[in-house]
This record gives structure tokens, C-alpha cells and sequence, in this order.
């Protein structure tokens, strides 16, 4: 069993995915030479470049429409029955017999 | 448009469909009702990754079989809205991902033109379909080619706009910074009338844009500069290659200018297009489940009903690539492949926003060669290679278009035509010119051996 041959049953698991041992092994082959051809992004000088994840030259005005213009968050804020500090706190649950609470609210 | 009209289209339908594996659910000529409205009359094919309220949303996956949409993606509401007609769902590959759709759970599609030979993929119900006269026009989607090759494969004009003209809403997510809905037309001035209706910003969908103005501004070469990219020449087959000399020939005949460019990044645009792309479709595949609205493999334990049902339904290209992006994701593997990728794609944008500083457009092949035999059929990874001239596109989100350009073999040969960020509009106003000047569009509807029964 290869190193990448683990990887894969690793990453099948990662992935939610069920395989038998075939599967396994075909894609052993397919990821061997796969990664070997995803090589070639090293050839691409990268240095001082900044990843493209998300397109330039475009805002996103349709979120700060739906948001501020139409007031909708502020709607949210307002209407909001606990403050943002205690939306974030669970609260803890305490297991009582009947007669533990009847004693308490005595 | 130039309509063929329901009565033409449902015969074609009738007579063409069983051999041809396009549409994978037809609705019936009494149901198909268009409004009246400025495309009052088109019959439309809609590839099945795109929802329609009522009809099935399959993606080509055994998965998703006998799910029905609960809603109307945006792009195709604004066209019925026009008049348009839904005349059915059409087959592709399984979640999109293929190019010669032979991935479809739901069996291949064949190309009109040759049965025996793809229509390519992964919109290639949509290319048949439009090919065989079973429609008006037809929606695809297109993340690394998947409407500008099958149409290429099928003599047509395949059009992917520029990323955000064109909602998402709707459009089953694949790889979300590179998919685009897209349109298969015998005409580029039929894709113009279309894109006049569906174009523009969207509240569902915030990555959606103003649409660029597609009224017809004329087109003079003689004011064009056109870019051709000198080491694309490497990558083009001997049947492809005399239609793409001859295009240049005509172009500069008309007074148009040729200017040669360099693109040293174009052979990473493959490995960039397997990284970027599995990587967010191992995210957006996530949603499919098992237990949500999929098929389900019940089998004791949570996670393992989840891992069985999507080990189950899902076809091998598809797991390949959510395996991918899953390893790419992954700690170990995430800066060396993942964000190395996401750099060179900004040196490909930028490469490509270089090139649109010296000319208008620039054209390349949309293909490497014609469409393949299916018994021909090329492996697993030297198909990945067939997208080599669309990705690009898709990296940058600058418009393209695919332009039939005469036959090799008596197979369709495609030309593309890509200009900067929206500039829809004059990539059209282009592919009408050479509709016109060029293309021996004749020759093209003859070869259609489905069109001509």
C-alpha cells in the first residue's frame, strides 16, 4: 500500500464517500498522474501575487441594498428580543425532579 | 429569431429524440403554452441543472432521480415571462462535469451530425437538441467550456457572458466562481434577443451585474483589432487548423489588424480550471446528502447513511473531482495546490486584461479538433484537455463565444471569440459579421444529417 493509496481512503472519508478496494485502486492510478500534471502550476512565477478568489473591479451592492437601504438589519435589530452578547450564550439546561423545583420556588 | 414553430419542433422531437438521447423530459405540445410577449413563439430547451417549477431537476444524476424544482430559475422566468416556451429538460453530463457527455446517468447523447461520434459536453442535449431542430434555442451552462464545446462539436454558435450578466438563480451550483448559464443558437442574433430579456442584476443572485447594451452596433474589421495567441498554434489539430487560417485570412482581408500575442501561462489554464473548479464542488456537492431531497441508501448510522448514499449515486467523474477538492482543501495540500492555483489564476487574469489593452478580441479555436467517436473516446484525463481554449473565459469571466466555421470531415470545425469584461455586445455584433462573411453557413445545415429528414 502506497503513502498516496492511504491518502485516498483518507480523503474518500473527508469526502462522505463510500469505496470499495476496485475504486480505490483505480483512482490511485488517476490521482498519481493527476497530481503529477497539477506540477506544472509551480512553473508560474506567483510571488507578491494576491490569490483570486473573488472577481475584482465588483462590489456587491445587493447585499448593502437588501441590509442598509431598505432597513432591513435595522428592522432586524430592532425586533431582536435579546442583545447580540446574550444571542451567543447557550443557555445551561438543569436536569429537576418535580419536587427539587417546587422546593426552589419556595 | 428565425421561429421553426411547435408544430416542426415537437415533430423533430417525435421523430429525432429516441436516437439522439436530448431531451430527458419533454412536456407535452398541449401544456406548452408561451405568453404573448417579444419571444412569443421560441421554443426553449433547458439544460437539466436549471430549474423549472415543475419539471424535473435530474443534473444527469442518478442522485437526484424524480426530483421536481419548486421554483423557476431567474433566467428562465424572465424569458417566459417574454413568451418563451419550455419544451423540456435536456440531457448533459453528471453535474456538469464532462465534455463529451458520456457521464450522463441517463444514458449518452449522440451528435446529430454522426451518431456514432459525442456531441460533446457537458451541455450536449442542449447542442443535439438545437443541432437537430428540436428547439429554438437552447440554455446550458458553461464552467470550463461546457456550451462553447458541444456547440463547437454540433455547428453552432455557443455563448457563454460575461460572469454576472447572466443570474446563477436557479442554475445548480458546480464551481460557483466559474459557472455561467449559457445560450445554443443556430444564429447569434437569436442568442441577442434572448440575452435583451434574460440579461442583467438579479436580488437572488449577488453576483449578478447591469447587462451590457446587446443592441446591434454594427461591425466594421476595419476597426477591429483582432488578437490571435502564437502559442495556441501547438494545441490545434490538422482539422481544425485550415478553418482557423482562413478566418484570419478573411478578417485581415477586411482591414481588420491581426496582432500576435503571447500567453506563456496558457498550458496551466487545465491545472488551474481541475484545482479551482473540484475544489468549490467539493463544496457545493456537499448539500447532496441523502438525506435532504436526494436518493438515499439507508443503512444504520447517520454518517454512515450520508457516505453510502453519496458513495452510491454518484457517477466516477463526479466523485473524482469532489475527491480532488477535497485533498486539495486539505492542510497539507492547500497552499501548494489551492492558493498556488488561485495566484496563477490572477496571472491569467491579468495576462488576459493585458491583452485587452492591445486589442478587441481575440480569436482562437474553440476546440482542439472535431468530436470524437464515442468507441474513440480518449481517457479520463486526456478529456480534461479538450477545454484547453474555453477556460480561460471562465478564469477571467470575460465573454466567449463559439462560432461554426465550416466541416473537416464532414464534422462541424469551431472558432471562439473572447473580448474584455462586458463587451457582450460587440463579441455578437463579431459573431454576426462572420456569420455572414464567413461561415459557409449552407454547408453547415446540410452536414446536420437530423435536420435535413
Amino acid at each position: 500500500m502506497t503513502q498516496r493509496s492511504d491518502d485516498i481512503r483518507a480523503v474518500y472519508e473527508l469526502a462522505a464517500l463510500t469505496a470499495d478496494a476496485a475504486e480505490l485502486t483505480a483512482m490511485s492510478g488517476h490521482f498519481e498522474k493527476m497530481f503529477k500534471h497539477l506540477e506544472d502550476l509551480a512553473r508560474v512565477p506567483v510571488d507578491g501575487v494576491e490569490p483570486y478568489f473573488v472577481l475584482p473591479l465588483r462590489d456587491l451592492p445587493l447585499m448593502a441594498d437588501t441590509a442598509n437601504a431598505s432597513g432591513v438589519e435595522a428592522g432586524i435589530r430592532r425586533t431582536f428580543v435579546q442583545s447580540a452578547e446574550e444571542f451567543l450564550v447557550v443557555q445551561r439546561v438543569v436536569n429537576r425532579g418535580a419536587g427539587e423545583c417546587a422546593e426552589e420556588e419556595e | 429569431m428565425e421561429l421553426l414553430g411547435k408544430k416542426e419542433i415537437y415533430a423533430n422531437i417525435a421523430a429525432h429524440n429516441k436516437a439522439l438521447n436530448a431531451y430527458l423530459q419533454v412536456v407535452p405540445e398541449t401544456a406548452a403554452q408561451g405568453s404573448a410577449g417579444p419571444l412569443s413563439g421560441v421554443c426553449l430547451g433547458v439544460k437539466d441543472n436549471i430549474a423549472v417549477a415543475g419539471l424535473q431537476l435530474t443534473c444527469g444524476s442518478k442522485f437526484l432521480e424524480g426530483y421536481t424544482a419548486p421554483y423557476t430559475a431567474t433566467v428562465v422566468d424572465r424569458l417566459t415571462v417574454a413568451g418563451a416556451t419550455v419544451v423540456g429538460k435536456l440531457n448533459m453530463d453528471e453535474f456538469a462535469m464532462g465534455s463529451a457527455n458520456t457521464y450522463s446517468a441517463y444514458g449518452d447523447v449522440k451528435n446529430p451530425w454522426d451518431e456514432e461520434r459525442v456531441p460533446g459536453g457537458s451541455s450536449g442535449g442542449s447542442a443535439a437538441a438545437v443541432a437537430a431542430k428540436m428547439c429554438d434555442a437552447a440554455l446550458g451552462s458553461d464552467t470550463g467550456g461546457s456550451v462553447r464545446q458541444p456547440a463547437s462539436y454540433c455547428g453552432l454558435f455557443g455563448y457563454k457572458p460575461t460572469y454576472g450578466v447572466l443570474s446563477r438563480y436557479g442554475l445548480t451550483a458546480f464551481a460557483s466562481s466559474l459557472d455561467q448559464i449559457g445560450i445554443l443558437a443556430r444564429h447569434p442574433g437569436d442568442i441577442r434577443e434572448l440575452m435583451q430579456v434574460a440579461a442583467g442584476r438579479d436580488h437572488h443572485d449577488a453576483t449578478s451585474i447591469e447587462a451590457p447594451s446587446f443592441a446591434a452596433q454594427g461591425f466594421d474589421p476595419a476597426k477591429i483589432r483582432i488578437g490571435v495567441i502564437t502559442e495556441y498554434e501547438k494545441s490545434m489539430s490538422a482539422a481544425v487548423r485550415p478553418a482557423y487560417d482562413r478566418c484570419i485570412k478573411e478578417l485581415k482581408a477586411a482591414g481588420a489588424t491581426i496582432v500576435p500575442l503571447s500567453f506563456p501561462e496558457y498550458d496551466t489554464v487545465i491545472s488551474v480550471y481541475q484545482v479551482i473548479a473540484t475544489a468549490e464542488a467539493s463544496s457545493n456537492l456537499s448539500r447532496f446528502d441523502g438525506i435532504r431531497y436526494t436518493k438515499r441508501a439507508d443503512t444504520k448510522g447517520f454518517r454512515e447513511t450520508i457516505a453510502e448514499s453519496r458513495g452510491r449515486f454518484f457517477g466516477a467523474e463526479v466523485k473524482r473531482r469532489i475527491l480532488l477538492g477535497t485533498w486539495v482543501l486539505s492542510r497539507a495540500y492547500y497552499d501548494s495546490y489551492y492558493l498556488r492555483a488561485a495566484k496563477v489564476r490572477t496571472v491569467i487574469l491579468n495576462r488576459w486584461r493585458e491583452f485587452f489593452g492591445k486589442v478587441d478580441i481575440v480569436l482562437s479555436p474553440a476546440t482542439a479538433g472535431i468530436a470524437f467517436k464515442r468507441a474513440e473516446q480518449p481517457d479520463t484525463f486526456a478529456l480534461y484537455l479538450e477545454d484547453i481554449f474555453t477556460i480561460p473565459a471562465n478564469l477571467t469571466g470575460m465573454p466567449a463565444i463559439a462560432v461554426p466555421a465550416g466541416t473537416h470531415d464532414r464534422m462541424p470545425v469551431g472558432l471562439q471569440l473572447t473580448a474584455d469584461l462586458s463587451r457582450d455586445g460587440m463579441l455578437l455584433d463579431a459573431a454576426g459579421w462572420l456569420e455572414k462573411h464567413f461561415m459557409d453557413f449552407a454547408t453547415i445545415e446540410r452536414g446536420c444529417r437530423h435536420d435535413t429528414i
